[in-house]
């Protein structure tokens, strides 16, 4: 196949600010992810294990976290970062695939507007606590 | 080290990088690979059973009771454990991007598989009660 | 030890039926240093005079022999047959190099690998005001950098061994990244500019993902991904400072990184 002839996905096209923007956003998620699944997972461990909180998570427990604001800025930037390493990463797996490289700026923008009503449903529901 | 054997040793194959031969680097990026296609599929899995609180504080509260059964905690340490490696070998990505331990690559490879095995192992051991008392 | 062994090779098929297929060749063990090119050259003397291969030095140095050996890109004159057997097994599998087109048997085309080295301009470009005679000393840092790298024969094993190179046919490929760190790192030369740009852009270094893999197989132990990283390195830097210059003009550095 001559290396010229399909046509690069547009967005993107250099390939260096995909590979940056994942690095960015990946170590960015080492941090939150761990703050979410600390939160999220263990800081109620002790007292459900003594028996004097009934699960891990329960809506209330949320609502409480989500109270502040610390938390909300948190959840809120999670649900992006993650939607847009975890799409830009298969949209790479994705490219190098030759029929979806030859339809490589439908198939990125297909993925952006995944992320995109994605994002606002989560936005939705995270809101369905702070209100 | 005189610079006439410092040379000699970069020119010729005598000075064979620990690199040869190791087959490290492509079971990490196949693993970074099949942790992040899982991961993502857990985000949309993730994102709708949260969802389930547009139901009601008490719907929620009954999902995530059946979610937070020894079955699931099991599923979920499995879920630390791909979250746990994909992060570490991101980092080595990362340090190996920027040029550092290059020739060490097949090591960090190790030493992430270690420290994935010992956080998890770490994390398993404070959730058995979770997973004993159902 | 054994007296003979199976040499299993991928041919092409005939025209009836052109699908490649394993043909077995009964090879005698003739010495202890026989390699998988003895094995061939024996088995077109005498089993089949039309099997194909491509053979030169015989000693490693042309990079000519490059196949896929049970599964690992190896010069077939490099690779010796006592520690290709074990005791389960006393057949050798050989199959041309992948990515290439394949012209018969194990002979493949090595057009798509020249015109990826031929993309990164992979001679050195001095200029018209260079200070003659350049003087880089055998000890000094730029040597020792770029001397591992310009051991490259052009053998094509890390082009086949290439994740990347596999679904993605556009990939330039670690041999040409290579070829081109040679020459962005050398002080005399003048165009990493350009070369740099052909890499930054579609297909370029970004799509390396550092599987190491064209590394493990060459035959010269040059640390190729190292090469693709420190130019990641480089335009990363290069980049990282156009930005923050804003609005004046960016230039790709000309002299080598310190």
């Amino acid at each position: 196949m001559d290396p010229s002839t399909a046509a690069p996905p547009s967005v993107g096209a250099s390939g260096f600010w995909q590979w940056f923007l994942q690095r960015v956003s990946g170590l960015l998620l080492i941090a939150l992810v761990g703050v979410h699944m600390w939160m999220g997972h263990f800081s109620g461990l002790a007292d459900v294990i003594a028996g004097s909180q009934e699960e891990l998570v329960l809506y209330d427990i949320v609502e409480r976290r989500l109270a502040q604001g610390l938390f909300i800025f948190v959840d809120f930037s999670l649900l992006a970062l993650v939607l847009y390493h975890g799409l830009s990463g298969l949209r790479s797996v994705l490219l190098e695939w030759g029929p979806a490289a030859r339809r490589g700026d439908q198939v990125s923008i297909g993925l952006l507007l995944l992320g995109v009503v994605t994002f606002a449903y989560g936005a939705k529901v995270l809101l369905v606590f702070i209100l | 080290m005189a610079a006439p054997l410092r040379t000699f040793l970069a020119c010729s194959g005598l000075s064979r990088d620990r690199l040869s031969g190791s087959r490290a680097g492509w079971w990490a990026w196949l693993l970074q690979r099949v942790t992040g296609l899982g991961l993502v599929l857990y985000i949309f899995l993730h994102i709708g059973v949260i969802s389930t609180a547009q139901l009601g504080a008490d719907t929620f509260d009954d999902v995530l009771a059946v979610l937070q059964t020894p079955i699931f905690v099991v599923l979920d340490l499995l879920l630390a454990t791909a979250v746990v490696y994909h992060g570490l070998n991101g980092v080595r990505v990362i340090l190996i991007d920027l040029g550092v331990g290059v020739s060490r690559q097949a090591e960090l490879f190790w030493a992430c598989l270690v420290l994935t095995a010992l956080t998890m192992a770490t994390v398993t051991f404070f959730s058995l009660p979770l997973i004993v008392r159902g | 030890m054994m007296d003979e062994f199976i040499l299993t090779v991928m041919r092409t098929g005939s025209d009836d039926d052109p699908d490649p297929e394993w043909h077995d060749f009964k090879v005698p063990i003739i010495s202890e240093s026989m390699s998988v090119l003895d094995a061939l050259i024996w088995s077109r003397a005498n089993s089949d005079d039309t099997l194909a291969f491509r053979c030169a030095c015989r000693v490693g140095m042309c990079g000519t022999c490059g196949v896929v050996i049970n599964g690992r890109e190896k010069l077939a004159c490099k690779t010796l047959i006592a520690n290709q057997l074990n005791s389960s097994t006393n057949a050798i599998r050989v199959e041309p190099l992948r990515h290439l087109t394949v012209v018969r048997d194990l002979v493949t085309d090595p057009g798509d690998f020249y015109r990826r080295l031929t993309a990164v301009i992979p001679n050195l470009s001095p200029g018209e005001e260079a200070n003659e005679p350049a003087i880089i000393t055998p000890d000094s840092k730029e040597r020792l950098t770029i001397a591992p790298h310009r051991e490259c024969i052009y053998c094509g094993l890390c082009y086949s061994a290439c994740s990347m190179a596999g679904p993605d046919r556009e990939f330039l490929g670690p041999a040409a990244f290579n070829r081109a760190f040679t020459l962005v790192e050398d002080s005399r030369d003048q165009a990493a500019g350009e070369r740099l740009a052909v890499m930054d852009g579609r297909k370029g270094i970004w799509s390396c993902r550092a599987i190491f893999e064209c590394t493990a197989v060459c035959p010269k132990g040059i640390p190729i991904t190292l090469a693709v990283q420190r130019l990641k390195r480089r335009l990363l830097v290069d980049k990282l400072k156009g930005i923050f210059r804003f609005g004046r003009r960016r230039r790709v550095r000309q002299t080598p990184s310190k």
